[in-house]
């Protein structure tokens, strides 16, 4: 994979004017002049502007203490706030996204290809080595079946209308088959999270599900108990990554383009591997739209 | 005990003792049963209390799930809530819809998604079923129904019983035996004297020893 050139972004908390020379006493019209260039300033230049990165469960987002330890090495790395956002689903994300109402947001690969005139990418997690993942058909370990049409009647858990994973890949398989979920399965339901379709399975709300194989082999490391009462049945072919990406008109910006180079450099530095190995990850790079291809052909084949 | 020979009857001897005994079993049982129904009415009170401040709270979390028949937020919400009230000990919480089927449930190979609630109801008397109505703006949405797990309860209330009884009898026993010694003690001089006062009439009269 091409790796997008990271470096020689500025940190958004060393950018902005130069101080003055220690010693200088501020008069007025140098006040009024620094006040008026940072009014006439565009955005993008403005050092102190928070940067807010939306989340969705494209990893395993209920670690509140990894959360807490992106957000600061990333505030630390930046030199400005970063908040972290979450919502119940991958659309509320999406529209704030879309809306310029939040720096960046690590997506799936699903949502991107759909808005891939407004989004650009910032960066792609790579993970064993690689910018892609697998998704998951998992069983629930006393459901019976080894391939998808064992499973015709069951209850099936999806993670979000808008994962990859989590509902386009099977929808995909299904279609293939000529039928829909609602016609193959008995009953289906959405579980806004693929922890939750681990969850919905070992409490026996469900028998199968459609989770982001990522995520559940973290979680099989994480927590064997849970992951355990489940099963993966099949995986599909690699994918691309779901990426961190940002609106294309604010891809240029100091705010966005800092937040790349942090997340490309985080592999540079112990700090930045210690929350790498808490997200199971080897990195972040730069990636080409055409990494998500194979997604965008899965969309455009379903049936309208 | 010690019966005189030809007499037929108890002797004052051992009837006394007894006479005590019987009266401290019965005083004891009858303190013992009112303990136990004490404690039984305050376990009860307290897993009322409990009960309905879960239900209350997750009969109004639970309303917008039952509204728009959201299987997995129903879940959510009894799952986590669950977990969290370590105050009862709950064997499994369900959203019923109006319609008597289950919407969900934290246990759901007991109570399936769609299946009707009443069926799978344990009525084994160490598991105690509670509900609450889940209405909002006067509209019935469903109800919320939970098992609570009381086996801890009933043995703690079977622990107090053997310790009451076991402490009653011990205490009845050594007081029977107390009262047994000290009745033949308070009684020795008489015997002694009905013994001499026999002798005396058959043969030549003996002194008394003290």
């Amino acid at each position: 994979m091409r790796r997008r050139p990271g470096a020689g972004f500025r940190g958004a908390g060393q950018a902005g004017p130069p101080a003055g020379p220690q010693g200088d006493a501020p008069t007025r019209r140098r006040l009024l002049g620094a006040a008026l260039a940072a009014l006439s300033a565009p955005p993008a230049v403005r050092a102190e502007e928070p940067i807010t990165l939306g989340l969705t469960p494209v990893f395993l987002d209920s670690d509140l203490a990894l959360l807490n330890a992106i957000e600061g090495d990333l505030s630390n790395r930046l030199g400005v706030a970063v908040t972290l956002v979450k919502r119940r689903t991958y659309q509320e994300i999406l529209a704030m996204l879309l809306a310029g109402q939040v720096t960046a947001a690590w997506i799936c690969g699903f949502p991107f290809v759909r808005f891939r005139r407004q989004l650009s990418l910032l960066a792609v997690p790579v993970y064993k080595g690689a910018p892609l993942y697998e998704a998951y058909f998992i069983a629930a370990s006393e459901v019976p079946g080894a391939e998808l049409v064992d499973f015709r009647g069951r209850t099936h858990a999806f993670s979000d209308p808008d994962s990859n994973s989590g509902w386009l890949v099977t929808r995909h398989l299904l279609a293939g088959l000529g039928t829909t979920p609602d016609g193959f399965f008995g009953r289906t339901f959405f579980t806004y999270g693929h922890r939750n379709v681990v969850r919905a399975e070992a409490a026996g709300l469900a028998d199968c599900g459609s989770v982001d194989g990522y995520v559940w082999d973290v979680l099989a490391e994480r927590e064997p108990a849970l992951a355990g009462k489940t099963r993966t049945v099949f995986r599909s072919a690699p994918m691309g990554f779901p990426p961190i990406a940002c609106l294309s008109t604010r891809r240029s910006t100091r705010p966005v383009a800092a937040l790349g180079a942090a997340l490309t450099g985080l592999s540079g530095d112990a700090a930045g591997r210690r929350i790498l190995d808490l997200l199971r990850l080897d990195g972040f790079v730069g990636a080409d739209p055409g990494l998500y291809d194979s997604i965008a052909d899965r969309f455009r084949s379903l049936p309208s | 005990m010690k019966r005189r020979p030809g007499s037929g009857r108890w002797s004052l001897t051992a009837k006394v003792p007894l006479l005590v005994a019987a009266l401290m079993a019965l005083a004891a049982g009858l303190m013992s049963s009112g303990v136990l129904l004490r404690l039984t009415q305050e376990q009860e009170g307290r897993i009322d209390a409990l009960s309905s401040a879960y239900l209350e709270a997750t009969a109004s979390a639970l309303a917008p799930a039952l509204a728009r028949q959201d299987v997995w937020e129903a879940f959510d919400i009894l799952d986590r809530s669950q977990r969290s009230f370590g105050a009862l000990r709950l064997r499994l919480a369900a959203a019923i819809s109006p319609d008597g089927r289950v919407l969900a449930a934290t246990d759901a190979r007991r109570l399936p998604v769609g299946a009707p609630a009443a069926p799978a109801v344990d009525r084994e008397p160490r598991f105690i079923w509670a509900s609450r109505d889940v209405v909002e703006s006067g509209i019935g949405l469903g109800r919320v129904l939970i098992e609570i797990d009381v086996s801890e309860q009933q043995a703690q209330r079977f622990r107090l019983g053997l310790v009451l009884v076991a402490a009653n009898l011990g205490l009845a026993t050594f007081l029977a035996v107390l009262g047994w010694w000290l009745v033949r003690r308070m009684l020795r001089p008489v015997r002694l004297l009905t013994e001499h006062l026999g002798r005396g009439v058959a043969a030549v009269p003996a002194e008394v020893s003290q």
